[in-house]
């Protein structure tokens, strides 16, 4: 069982300690934006109360009131996580990987490190590049097992790119998500650094919902890197969509394939195994079988939100499905595959 | 003692001799040698085995009030940083980098976090170390095993005490005899800081602190201030409490405060009119080594000395009132209570000038090759017994 959809929450002690040294010597720069919160026992969060990045200005108030937000509850197999999963604890995640059955974790960073796209955007790619580096250390514990997810940011597509290329030499790392804002055109070609370097390294895009702009959703890009010939242009190029379930992909399939002045075919990229889409907790049954006949079953992966698994999704008719996914999440995070 | 007698060898006396006169009854009695009072030998022997074992002030919980709140003090060649951490208690660290031995910080503030700011190690407000920039690659290096070395602290009727001796008992069990003479119903836990002094005096500790806890000094040095409500006669002293690290002794002047007339000005605290007629007034408790507290029925007056060499020491005080009081002062809208804690606060500058001119003057005179030990006289048998505990703790 390979899982994309899995998070750590790095501590802003940890993204610091991560950073480049350019980004610590200008720490005092992230204070505003920083909030002290409580832990909840029990969802793999640390037992005493530590920093995390907000989209807001915090400061000074919130650090008076130690008043952050508990995260969300988990549910996972074992109904218990371990402390510090999903901060520092490897071994812990490792555990909780064995108890559950699942055989790879792709992880992603929570919100309060895409927070920061609420910064200016090289003071987020600051923070995305600590987060980038803390993860690969993170996975350090088995990176076999666990994989890295890089964290971009699309308003630094230059950064970005060098960043693709850097961290592509790690063995853990297996795809990349952007955060793409709503102030570049699609038709824009400041992607296409980030796009070439995908196309190089053969890393996929999982592009997350909660990790751009809501303009962009599910169906805006593909219809966007179907227009803009992305995948015309770089043909080694693949994309997952992950943290908005699969409902979208038929309709969007559907209607992708009856644009005749389309320059590609949606139909020949989701058989190419260019196109995925992750079923989540939350997707019904029914939703899951429209998405396996229209994308093909070969196209779905899973994701379960570990550690954060909203509370009444573990009986979810998706997640019993989950096991006939596996060697697509494997496909998915081969490299050029 | 070798030390010493080379140190007072130009006095022609030993000083085990002279502390051999101090430990005689009160009255019968010689005061500590004067090169107590200027001996850095000496004074490192009271850093080491007072201000590094015994139970010190460093202020009150008003002065962090919120989580990340800091304040910086320095007990000796000891920096500390006190705090409240984001669980709301109150923690004392150690102001010294575990990489490399640098000062973390300076002064007072708020922050979320420590960074040091020479290698950017990062510190929780507990102390815990949270981030070690680059350490990956160090051998055999763990995060848990590096925290900012803590010291013991108690939070007591509002004061923060801290104790840097590891193995020093608690501070509440030492002071709870004082309740017999109904020290908690001065409400100091309820009372908030709202005017602080901080003098850096001439003088050795000790002698601003024995100035402090006798009144044969009133009719002469507080002839401006002091004299007129409070004549030497009504003090009482309670020299039988031997064998506590604390002393009291009450002024009789029931009702007293800080205003011109002596008439209290804010709010009186209830809990005092019923005090034994020998415990109310103007009770004066000294915990040794140097924290005091000056109660009155409607304020709390407080002290603190720390050494800072033979020749210097630091005199912190604060004035504090009943937190509705102190809040509508921090509201600033009510002009009768502003001229009221202005005009305590004049009062008690007026005679804290009295007793730091002394003091300075004191020691002055101690560096003399001429000054030698005296005697006590009744009115002064706290500072006997002060100097008598001083004497024992470091000297022996």
């Amino acid at each position: 069982m390979v899982d994309v959809g899995t998070y750590v929450a790095p501590s802003m002690e940890l993204i610091y300690e991560s950073g480049v040294p350019d980004f610590r010597g200008h720490w005092d720069r992230m204070l505003p934006w920083v909030e002290v919160t409580h832990p909840r026992p029990g969802t793999g969060d640390w037992e005493a109360p530590y920093l995390r990045l907000t989209g807001r200005r915090t400061w000074p108030a919130a650090l008076g009131r130690a008043g952050g937000e508990q995260l969300d509850p988990p549910l996972s197999n074992s109904g218990h996580v371990a402390s510090g999963v999903v901060q520092d604890n490897a071994r812990g995640r490792l555990a909780a990987m064995d108890a559950a059955g699942v055989e790879r974790h792709l992880i992603n960073a929570a919100p309060s490190v895409g927070a920061a796209r609420g910064l200016a955007s090289n003071m987020a790619a600051g923070v995305f590049g600590a987060y980038n580096r803390y993860a690969i250390h993170y996975c350090d514990a088995d990176p076999v097992r666990l994989k890295v997810a890089l964290q971009l940011h699309g308003l630094e597509p230059q950064w970005a790119a060098e960043e693709i290329r850097e961290l592509s030499q790690e063995a853990c790392v297996a795809a990349v998500s952007i955060a793409l804002p709503v102030k570049i055109a699609p038709e824009s070609s400041a992607f296409a650094p980030i796009w070439q370097a995908l196309e190089e390294t053969g890393l996929p895009l999982l592009h997350r919902a909660s990790f751009s702009s809501p303009v962009w959703t599910p169906r805006y890009l593909l219809t966007y890197f179907m227009f803009a010939q992305v995948f015309e242009r770089y043909p080694g190029l693949r994309i997952g969509f992950a943290e908005s379930g699969v409902a979208w992909a038929p309709g969007a399939i559907e209607h992708l394939d009856r644009l005749i002045d389309a320059p590609g075919r949606v139909r020949e990229y989701v058989d190419a195994g260019r196109i995925f889409a992750a079923v989540g907790p939350t997707d019904d049954a029914a939703s899951v079988e429209r998405a396996a006949d229209e994308l093909g079953p070969d196209a779905l992966l899973w994701e379960s939100y570990f550690p954060f698994v909203p509370l009444g999704c573990a009986e979810a008719p998706a997640l019993r499905r989950a096991p006939e996914l596996e060697r697509h999440g494997d496909r998915f995070l081969a490299r050029g595959s | 003692m070798a030390s010493v007698a080379k140190l007072v060898g130009a006095q022609e006396v030993e000083f085990d001799a002279r502390l051999a006169d101090l430990k005689k009854p009160a009255l019968e009695a010689a005061t500590l040698p004067p090169e107590a009072y200027w001996s850095p030998e000496l004074y490192q022997r009271e850093i080491d085995a007072i201000f590094f074992k015994e139970w010190i002030c460093v202020g009150r919980v008003e002065d962090v009030p919120n989580a990340g709140d800091f304040v910086t003090h320095e007990i000796a060649t000891e920096s500390l940083i006190i705090v409240r951490d984001h669980e709301d208690q109150i923690c004392v660290h150690h102001n010294v980098c575990r990489h490399r031995g640098c000062q973390i910080v300076e002064g007072s503030g708020n922050t979320p976090a420590f960074k040091c700011p020479y290698h950017g190690w990062m510190y929780g407000l507990g102390g815990d170390l949270r981030g070690a920039p680059e350490f990956r690659h160090t051998e055999n290096f763990d995060k848990k095993d590096y925290p900012l070395i803590s010291a013991q602290v108690e939070i007591w009727e509002g004061f923060i005490m801290v104790n840097l001796d590891p193995e020093a008992t608690p501070f509440a069990p030492r002071v709870s005899e004082m309740s017999r003479f109904g020290i908690e119903r001065y409400g100091m836990s309820n009372h908030v800081t709202t005017h602080r002094w901080h003098f850096r005096l001439n003088c050795n500790w000790k002698e601003w602190m024995e100035n402090s806890i006798e009144e044969y000094h009133i009719p002469w040095v507080h002839t401006e201030t002091f004299q007129a409500v409070s004549p030497m006669k009504g003090w009482v002293e309670f020299p039988d409490i031997t064998d506590q690290p604390w002393i009291v002794m009450v002024g009789q002047f029931p009702g007293f405060s800080y205003s011109d007339t002596g008439d209290p000005l804010f709010p009186v605290t209830p809990e005092t009119a019923d005090l034994a007629p020998e415990h109310s007034g103007m009770p004066i408790w000294v915990s040794y080594p140097s924290m005091g507290v000056l109660n009155s029925v409607d304020t709390t007056v407080y002290y603190v000395l720390l050494p800072d060499g033979p020749d210097h020491c630091h005199l912190r005080l604060g004035l504090a009132v009943a937190k509705e009081s102190a809040e509508a002062l921090a509201r600033g809208d009510d002009p009768a209570l502003q001229a009221s804690h202005e005009e305590y606060v004049r009062n008690i500058d007026s005679f804290l000038a009295e007793d730091n001119k002394i003091s300075e003057q004191q020691h002055r005179g101690m560096r003399s090759r001429h000054a030698k030990p005296g005697r006590f006289s009744k009115h002064e048998i706290l500072a006997w017994k002060f100097d008598t505990w001083v004497a024992e703790r470091a000297y022996s």
